[in-house]
């Protein structure tokens, strides 16, 4: 199984190492790059994208400035084909459906989801 | 101090003794008055007197002269008709006699010596009857010689001297009574002058008091609205600055619960979810085990994530900062969302996308925090609705339950201070409160605010 080289954009140091941590040790997946805000992120994705290396991208909703939305909407501009869920602690229908029609191929609450994020992950891998 | 004195002792004076005063001084007018008019007729009476008693000794010694003189023209003559003023004059002499007596009866001063006047008239009057008889008689000798006697001529010059003096005193005294009659008068005008004057300088100062008097009761009552508009201008300032600590305190309150929510976001939250992450990891590496190991980790699983929830209700509670990130919308709905789960009641929320500021966002939130708090406490409902909508220029939030309800005149009831700050914050952001409710009624809670 290849690995899955993926992008985390997340702005709690704690969640985000822990994460990593996780990701890489329940699934394929490595993690290339993080960033804590909306600009930043798009800033990164856009050299990553120009570089064809980056798979999946991991967004939190809320950030130090900006919002995962707006990571969203500059993932869905770029035209990249990597693909994008959305990890955060308030998954109501309302956030779901913005992600959803934002782009997002899923949607994971950070703390009841975890299992299914890391499905996730290795159905990717598997594809 | 001149001056307080002064009108102390003339209010002293004014207020008891001004009535009396003024009677007294009236009174005193009168006895004036009435006392020089009874002088004056005194005097007048007095002076008539003397005049009456001036005639009546005048006209007898005048009456007796003539008898005497026409005696003596007839007597030389021997014609009757010198004896004419003779006749005349005895016609009148009783009646002068009568008013001679009367004179002496009533004069205490001259009364002797008119009564001797009268007595030596009478002699006169008698010693002239008889020589007129005896020369009637044709004897002439005897009339002479009656007449030598000087019995007459002795009479009729006591008479001169006694009338003489008489009349010398009466005019006299008829003098000196205009001296007194003069003295009447102006006595009475310098007493009635005076009197007057007194009632003038009484009036004057009577009316001089009661311009201090409305003086002062100006300067009180002017210092009496300048005390009130102290007070109000007081009371104005003391109200702005308790409302403007109500806000700080609020304000304090906030950051303070914003804090708090930020903290247990962060930090709690990372290290709830880090172990969560670390439970997954172990999971993964005990899946091949049975029992006891599979059990502690799916209790310790479900402990933290009993954990991860009572995080998010308590910060939800403190500071929602889905409200900056997520909006008013979705931080209603998840308010909703949760107080359904934990007070199992249905919850039927219609919100609105309405963009607001932060502050009346905030205020909005909190104001269906407490309604719905309320409502978990007191109401004993079965059904709630929350709804936000916008209306023309003003958004407007319905909290509505169909539960007890409450008397919304008892203040104690309502929650109070709950619900007074849930009045104060939405007043403060230029909004209104309306609380609908009967026992028995359910309750209705509406604010509108300006968007």
């Amino acid at each position: 199984m290849s690995q899955i080289r993926t992008f985390l954009v997340e702005d709690s140091p704690v969640i985000r190492s822990n994460l990593v941590a996780a990701l890489e040790d329940l699934a394929p997946v490595q993690v290339v790059g993080y960033a804590e805000s909306a600009d930043d992120a798009c800033h990164q994705l856009r050299e990553l994208q120009d570089g064809g290396e980056c798979d999946l991208v991991i967004v939190d909703v809320f950030l130090k400035s900006g919002s995962g939305l707006d990571v969203l909407r500059c993932l869905r501009e770029s035209g990249t084909p990597a693909r994008r869920v959305v990890l955060t602690n308030y998954a109501t229908t309302e956030i779901r459906n913005e992600c959803l029609s934002l782009g997002a191929q899923a949607v994971f609450d950070k703390s009841r989801d975890i299992d299914a994020l890391v499905d996730y992950c290795n159905s990717v891998a598997g594809d | 101090m001149n001056d307080a004195r002064s009108s102390r002792w003339s209010s002293w004076v004014s207020s008891r003794y001004v009535g009396p005063l003024a009677v007294a001084l009236s009174v005193m007018v009168l006895v004036v008055t009435e006392s020089s008019f009874r002088q004056m007729q005194n005097i007048s009476t007095d002076r008539e007197a003397s005049v009456e008693t001036q005639l009546a000794v005048g006209g007898l010694r005048r009456a007796l002269l003539f008898m005497e003189s026409a005696k003596r023209g007839y007597m030389l003559t021997g014609r009757k008709d010198y004896l004419e003023p003779y006749v005349q004059q005895e016609a009148a002499f009783q009646t002068l006699l009568q008013r001679a007596e009367r004179v002496a009866a009533r004069d205490p001063d001259q009364g002797a010596r008119v009564l001797r006047i009268i007595e030596l008239a009478k002699t006169k009057h008698s010693e002239m009857q008889e020589v007129l008889a005896r020369f009637d008689r044709g004897d002439r000798d005897g009339a002479i010689d009656l007449t030598l006697t000087d019995l007459g001529r002795e009479a009729m010059s006591e008479i001169s001297l006694l009338a003489d003096d008489v009349i010398r005193e009466e005019i006299a005294f008829y003098d000196h009574s205009s001296f007194a009659r003069d003295r009447v008068v102006v006595g009475a005008r310098i007493g009635i002058w005076l009197l007057v004057l007194l009632c003038v300088g009484g009036a004057l100062s009577l009316m001089r008091l009661a311009r201090s008097q409305e003086r002062e009761r100006e300067e009180y009552l002017r210092q009496l609205h300048a005390e009130r508009d102290r007070l109000d201008e007081e009371v104005t300032q003391r109200t702005a600055e308790t409302v403007e600590l109500a806000r700080h305190m609020e304000r304090v309150r906030e950051d303070e619960r914003a804090r708090l929510a930020r903290e247990l976001h962060d930090e709690l939250g990372g290290l709830l979810t880090a172990a969560k992450l670390d439970v997954a990891r172990i999971r993964k590496r005990i899946q091949d085990d049975t029992g006891t190991k599979q059990q502690l980790m799916a209790h310790l699983s479900e402990s933290l994530d009993a954990g991860i929830k009572l995080k998010r209700r308590i910060i939800e509670d403190l500071r929602p900062s889905s409200l900056s990130n997520l909006g008013l919308r979705a931080t209603l709905q998840i308010q909703c969302a949760e107080f359904a789960e934990r007070s199992e009641l249905p919850v039927d929320a219609q919100i609105e996308d309405v963009v607001l500021p932060p502050e009346r966002a905030l205020a909005i939130y909190r104001l269906v925090q407490e309604a719905l708090t309320n409502v978990a406490k007191y109401a004993d409902a079965t059904r709630v609705r929350v709804s936000l909508r916008r209306v023309a220029q003003d958004v407007e939030v319905v909290v509505e339950d169909n539960g007890r309800g409450f008397d919304t005149t008892l203040r104690s009831s309502s929650g109070g201070h709950g619900l007074q700050g849930m009045h104060f914050r939405i007043r403060s952001c230029g909004g209104d409160v309306n609380i609908r409710s009967a026992p028995g009624a359910g309750t209705t809670i509406r604010a509108v605010l300006p968007v």
